[in-house]
């Protein structure tokens, strides 16, 4: 299936399933629901399969098909971007380091909407020093049990699996040299007994990210994802992902945002100077982006460059909100109606986009060190 | 051009330029640019992108132009775009100047014009200034022009690309700085402000490159704007970066980083500046109500 052709037989299936895919409500219990309605529909009609690989219910193909999936639900407003796009992020993962037959069983059931999965990865202790996490599994005749607690955990209350980094070495290996060696992943089932969430209240309004604490919880030895020790490379893994097609996809989001800003502010409440910069970021940001799936698409290796992808991404987002809270101020500060509080919201949360997901300091430590090779820096 | 042909034509570039350092346009007539320049526009790109990376000046933006407006390029015809009035040297010795606006393509009177050769912030530019008001009689006998957008369109993109290079150029400056310049017993690159300072350059540098790869991949009057657009705004950050980093020695008249803040300073100025073109696609989105799509897939 090429591109191109995907592209028109896709535009012409939601042009005509447009009713069924726009979402009608509001707030992250419908966006959730209407979320897995859209990846139902996408998937029985096959498109949600392309760019995955056969032996987890795709048909295959290249994952700019994928790219162009999310993109153009995301323009369309059929979907959110960040919760859409956990599946390009979770999927791969299951796909290179579970068994055969787990990821055989379960990519589908993600895919198909039919199932939530969250990432169980920071610790109240452990941001974005992520090697030092303490969540810790000891081995049992079965498995593993765990007990520690993540947070950040974004959709938690809603998910069915976990992909949770715990603990394997010894306590102390966690502030060692060798701290990565001691991890290891695996894929929890969040109904198992001993798991507590717990919705935290943020500043933008929607509570999508969670704690979640495991008392004594048990893990089947056959839910290890990779090898024991193994899990860095899975968090490691992870992060091409995370830098490719979601990204693209929340690009297609600003895109579609700022085409609402101008179409709404009132005369005169923007600045053509601002809105002019605002523009070349997003088209710069769409250039890299599209360079990288490309270079996805031809087999390469994705690596520290993609750093310079996201941080454009973070500085193109809060350039675009900031220009959305001078363009539609009274809105955003002062409205009390249902796209005024959505507008808000999403002002709100591009202050978290040079937090999460690796933080601009973050970034620009990796830039300086692995794509610049300024040498160490001083501690 | 194939890829062996055209790492061979950059090597010769490169040599042309090492043999004539104050004379680039000697060098690009030595190397045939202007039968390079027909034949593959990937000519074009290698050309600008050494310009700006070693910062030489020659007037092949008159050849590209010319090239863009269905000429054959050659060393005696200058060309400006409306209203655009700086031009390259060429301006200065060409024996037939044609400018280029909306109804077409005029010759100007050799002897109409008043030519003044800028000095300004960049004199090692070569820059000339078409002033004063003349007759203008359209170019008898020739087919309809193409459109004043194609060549402009094709113009923009040469420039951006000697722009991302010169910002490329001074990024590297500034790293090899950072690494041999020790104070408090260590290479400053060690110092985390120092890095990220460098590393907003490296941003900045990575935008203005992927923007120009999109123009060329599909060249057009609107990838072209946004490519100029970029690599002026990006050569300022990276200008004012890698001053910060260069400290004194930047600061110079010695050090080689001067002459290239003062020729991007230049080159943004040609054909619609940042600002300009800026301004311009924000003002069209806030009339219009929408913006444009961009770059698929």
């Amino acid at each position: 299936m090429e591109l191109t052709q995907f592209r028109q037989a896709l535009d012409a299936w939601l042009d005509e399933h447009a009713t069924e895919l726009t979402p009608s409500g509001h707030g992250l219990d419908e966006a959730m629901t209407h979320l897995s309605k859209v990846k139902r529909l996408a998937y029985d009609a096959g498109w949600m399969r392309w760019g995955w690989p056969q032996r987890v219910g795709g048909l295959g193909g290249s994952p700019l098909l994928r790219g162009y999936l999310g993109e153009a639900l995301t323009a369309r407003g059929f979907v959110e971007a960040g919760i859409y796009s956990l599946t390009e992020v979770l999927a791969p993962t299951m796909i290179d380091f579970a068994s055969a037959e787990l990821a055989a069983e379960m990519v589908p059931r993600l895919l198909r909407g039919d199932e939530t999965w969250c990432q169980g990865f920071s610790e109240p202790s452990t941001g974005s020093n992520l090697g030092s996490l303490t969540c810790k599994a000891v081995a049992t005749d079965l498995g593993w049990r765990v007990n520690g607690q993540k947070v950040w955990t974004s959709l938690a209350q809603f998910a069915q699996r976990c992909v949770l980094l715990t603990r394997t070495g010894t306590p102390e290996s966690a502030h060692s040299a060798d701290k990565h060696r001691g991890i290891t992943a695996m894929f929890v089932d969040m109904d198992s007994p001993g798991i507590t969430i717990r919705p935290i209240e943020t500043m933008h309004g929607a509570a999508e990210f969670c704690e979640v604490f495991f008392d004594d919880v048990d893990v089947p030895a056959a839910r290890t994802l990779g090898a024991e020790g193994q899990g860095w490379a899975v968090a490691m893994d992870l992060l091409p992902y995370e830098r490719s097609t979601a990204l693209w996809h929340r690009g297609a989001l600003l895109h579609r945002r700022l085409g609402d800003l101008v179409a709404e502010a009132p005369q005169d409440s923007l600045s053509p100077r601002d809105v002019g910069a605002v523009l070349e970021q997003i088209y710069a940001f769409r250039a890299m982006s599209r360079r990288t799936l490309h270079r996805l698409d031809a087999g390469e290796t994705l690596g520290a460059e993609t750093s310079l992808d996201k941080v454009v991404l973070q500085m193109a987002e809060q350039s675009l909100f900031d220009l959305v809270a001078e363009g539609l101020a009274d809105q955003v500060i002062f409205g009390d109606g249902d796209t005024d509080a959505e507008w808000r919201s999403e002002f709100l949360y591009s202050r978290a986009a040079t937090i999460y997901g690796g933080s601009a300091e973050i970034q620009r430590n990796i830039i300086a060190k692995r794509l610049l090779d300024l040498g160490s820096e001083t501690p | 051009m194939e890829e062996a042909d055209l790492a061979a034509f950059t090597a010769a570039l490169r040599q042309a330029a090492e043999r004539h350092r104050g004379d680039f346009d000697t060098g690009l007539d030595d190397i045939g640019w202007r039968e390079a320049l027909v034949d593959d526009p990937a000519a074009t790109r290698a050309v600008f992108a050494v310009q700006g990376e070693l910062n030489l000046s020659s007037s092949a933006l008159d050849d590209v132009l010319l090239h863009a407006l269905g000429d054959a390029p050659n060393p005696h015809t200058a060309v400006l775009i409306a209203p655009y009035p700086i031009g390259t040297r060429r301006l200065a010795t060409a024996s037939h100047i044609i400018s280029v606006d909306a109804a077409g393509v005029i010759s100007i009177p050799p002897d109409a014009p008043a030519l003044r050769t800028v000095h300004g912030v960049d004199p090692d530019g070569g820059w000339v200034e078409l002033g004063g008001s003349f007759e203008v009689h359209v170019m008898g006998g020739c087919v309809p022009p193409p459109p004043r957008d194609v060549a402009l369109g094709a113009g923009r993109l040469a420039v951006a690309t000697e722009l991302a290079a010169a910002s490329r150029a001074m990024l590297d400056l500034a790293r090899y700085h950072a690494m041999n310049r020790i104070q408090f017993g260590k290479p400053i690159a060690s110092f985390q402000a120092v890095r990220h300072r460098l590393a907003d350059a490296l941003i900045a540098v990575a935008s203005a490159e992927a923007a120009v790869d999109a123009a060329w991949l599909e060249p057009s009057p609107y990838t072209a704007a946004m490519a100029k657009a970029i690599a002026g705004h990006s050569a300022r950050t990276v200008a004012r970066h890698a001053q910060q980093v260069l400290a004194g020695m930047g600061f110079t008249s010695e050090h080689p980083f001067h002459r290239y803040f003062r020729r991007i300073l230049a080159l943004d100025e040609l054909l619609g500046s940042a600002a300009e073109l800026s301004t311009k696609m924000g003002s069209e989105a806030i009339r219009d109500r929408t913006i444009p799509a961009m770059l698929k897939l």
